[in-house]
């Protein structure tokens, strides 16, 4: 009995990784087929693809303008989110458990609606759509993550370690840069790495308020408009191994600060 | 570099409820003193006000002779070593000691070599590179003391900072910072609730309840002749017996269950009024059994209830008859072969005695 038991066991656990890996597994793995369209049978290996995505001024171009709205927009949703963690973990805010709701909001609605919500409001403010107010939805929707990993990290016990800092003749700018931001260092690197990661394969804001310039999801999507093509298997390839090793890269970082403690 | 402390008619309240109710303290400069009292009794939040972490609500601070009351921390002579050491995770102990100098734009070179300075005299030579979560409690615990020490404190407050440590490190770690206090002559400030570790290193205890002073004096003045019952108590045990003065003269006629006794006039902790009634608040170990001594008071015999021993003595609970069976414990010599049910009879040298305003238990 126990042995069917862990047989259905080590079954179910198969399927459920197949339902969630097969659909990437078979991305990837047409992403180096021989031939020009990517169904079965296949017919590679060949890296013939890949050298098409790299060679194209579109791709590569579309790559950078992602890197470039990721680095940013991360780094800007980084430190408001680090400030509005700050300030409501240390100080005693009127209707704090409200502002922190506010603050966090955001994480449910989806970016659908807060693509729209931009757009509308660009509209009217008379802003053209640009690689900027991609960076700025994408900080909308990062910002509020970032926030709420920094605060979860804010304990009680780092209180007496800026007292500390505070009685030994730290003006409060010197607390801020010197001895709570290093301190939550990990933290603060996770939510980067993180809302790069998201602002790296989000599509529908980055569909909606960009214009001439598009991230690389967006420049995807026009590739699929013409049809399937091993070359967008490998473009999609390439975003999910970048993606693949900032998550990693946050995980080590988590873990080594959860054993140093 | 030193300085005294004095505290002016100090209230602190959180809301409603007042965590210190007018605290008045004179502390002379270069005294170990400590403040001590059972949690919640306000010593942390005394020691926080005079660091300027809390601003109090009535009251005055001075240092040194100045003003303080308004003073944030950073502009203070005082530094503080916290329960919890408080320090900076990502820096080296090097940098951690320097880091108050480092805010007073001290340069590099002379930064470190002071920390290292700071470091040799609490014993942790050698030690500049390593980082806090290297460090054993105890060694934390005095890098935080070189921290507070190396930008030369007037005053140095220190909120239950052995409060952390086992026992065998604990005393060991009494002795140095008494050491080091003696060496640097700096005003300490010492918040514990452990009567034991105030009396090994105070010059001066001050005992606090519910927001007050009770008493503050040497350890040998509070144990030997506390000035009312709570600092008595608090300070180790203590027999309480009610009484009544009876005359006033150059001795003190009291009245008391074991008869009407004459006592040396600086008995008393309190005013002295014929008719007044007082608390007699004698110590285990002033009882003697067996045959009085000369002068002893006699407090008649009772039955041993229960006994203990605790290594130098043993601990015995005798229901005196003159008191109605109420107890009153008792230190027997390590040598007493006593068993409860044992009939004893107890005698006490009247210049012992400490008579205490009476207040209720």
């Amino acid at each position: 009995m126990r042995g069917v038991a862990a047989w259905a066991g080590a079954f179910y656990l198969a399927a459920l990784y197949g339902f969630i890996f097969l659909p990437v597994a078979v991305l990837v793995l047409f992403s180096f087929q021989g031939s020009r369209l990517p169904i079965p049978p296949f017919d590679g290996p060949s890296l013939e693809w890949y050298a098409t995505v790299l060679g194209d001024r579109k791709l590569t171009g579309a790559v950078v303008h992602s890197l470039l709205v990721a680095l940013v927009s991360s780094a800007f949703a980084c430190v408001t989110g680090f400030l509005a963690a700050y300030g409501l973990a240390r100080h005693r805010l009127p209707a704090a458990a409200f502002q922190r709701a506010l603050i966090t909001a955001p994480l449910t609605v989806s970016y659908l609606i807060i693509g729209l919500g931009l757009l509308i409001l660009f509209n009217m403010l008379g802003v053209g759509r640009s690689l900027l107010t991609v960076g700025i939805g994408h900080a909308v929707i990062n910002m509020p993550l970032c926030f709420a990993i920094i605060y979860s990290q804010m304990g009680a016990h780092q209180v007496n370690i800026e007292r500390a800092a505070r009685d030994l003749g730290a003006a409060d700018w010197q607390v801020l840069t010197l001895v709570t931001a290093p301190m939550l260092a990990p933290a603060v690197m996770a939510a980067y790495l993180l809302s790069v990661t998201f602002s790296w394969d989000e599509f529908i804001i980055a569909f909606l308020l960009s214009r001439f310039d598009v991230t690389l999801p967006v420049e995807i999507w026009s590739l699929l408009r013409s049809g399937l093509d091993p070359k967008t298997n490998a473009a999609g390839s390439l975003v999910f191994l970048i993606s693949v090793a900032l998550v990693a890269a946050m995980e080590f970082l988590l873990s080594r600060r959860a054993t140093r403690r | 570099m030193t300085a005294d402390v004095e505290v002016r008619c100090v209230t602190y309240r959180f809301g409603d409820v007042a965590a210190l109710s007018g605290i008045d303290l004179r502390i002379a400069a270069g005294r170990f003193v400590v403040l001590l009292g059972p949690s919640g009794c306000g010593k942390t939040t005394l020691l926080s006000v005079l660091g300027g972490f809390l601003a109090p609500s009535e009251g005055q601070v001075l240092i040194g002779g100045r003003d303080m009351t308004a003073v944030p921390p950073a502009k203070r002579p005082t530094t503080t070593v916290f329960q919890d050491y408080a320090l900076f995770p990502h820096m080296t102990l090097g940098a951690n000691v320097g880091f108050g100098l480092r805010m007073r734009g001290v340069g590099r070179a002379e930064r470190d070599s002071r920390a290292a300075d700071m470091l040799r005299l609490v014993g942790l030579e050698g030690a500049f590179g390593k980082r806090p979560h290297e460090l054993s409690g105890g060694q934390r615990q005095r890098v935080a003391l070189a921290r507070a020490l190396a930008v030369e404190p007037d005053v140095l407050l220190l909120d239950e900072p052995l409060g952390a440590l086992d026992l065998a490190l604990r005393r060991q770690m009494q002795q140095e910072l008494k050491a080091i206090q003696r060496r640097i002559g700096t005003t300490f400030i010492h918040v514990t609730h452990d009567q034991e570790e105030a009396m090994a290193i105070a010059d001066e205890i001050v005992v606090m309840n519910a927001g007050r002073v009770r008493d503050h004096g040497s350890p040998a003045r509070v144990y030997l002749r506390p000035r009312c019952r709570f600092s008595a108590a608090f300070m180790g045990e203590a027999n309480f017996v009610s009484g009544r003065i009876e005359a006033v003269g150059a001795a003190l006629a009291v009245m008391t269950p074991f008869g009407c006794h004459d006592l040396p006039a600086g008995a008393a902790a309190c005013e002295t009024a014929p008719g007044k009634r007082v608390d007699l608040c004698f110590r285990p170990e002033h009882l003697d059994s067996g045959d009085l001594r000369p002068g002893a008071l006699d407090l008649g015999s009772g039955t041993v209830e229960d006994i203990g021993f605790f290594g130098t003595f043993h601990r015995a609970r005798v229901a005196l008859d003159a008191l109605g069976g109420a107890p009153v414990i008792a230190h027997l010599p390590q040598g007493a072969r006593t068993e409860p049910g044992m009939r004893l009879r107890l005698g006490l040298d009247p210049a012992r005695i400490v008579l205490l305003p009476e207040e209720p238990e």
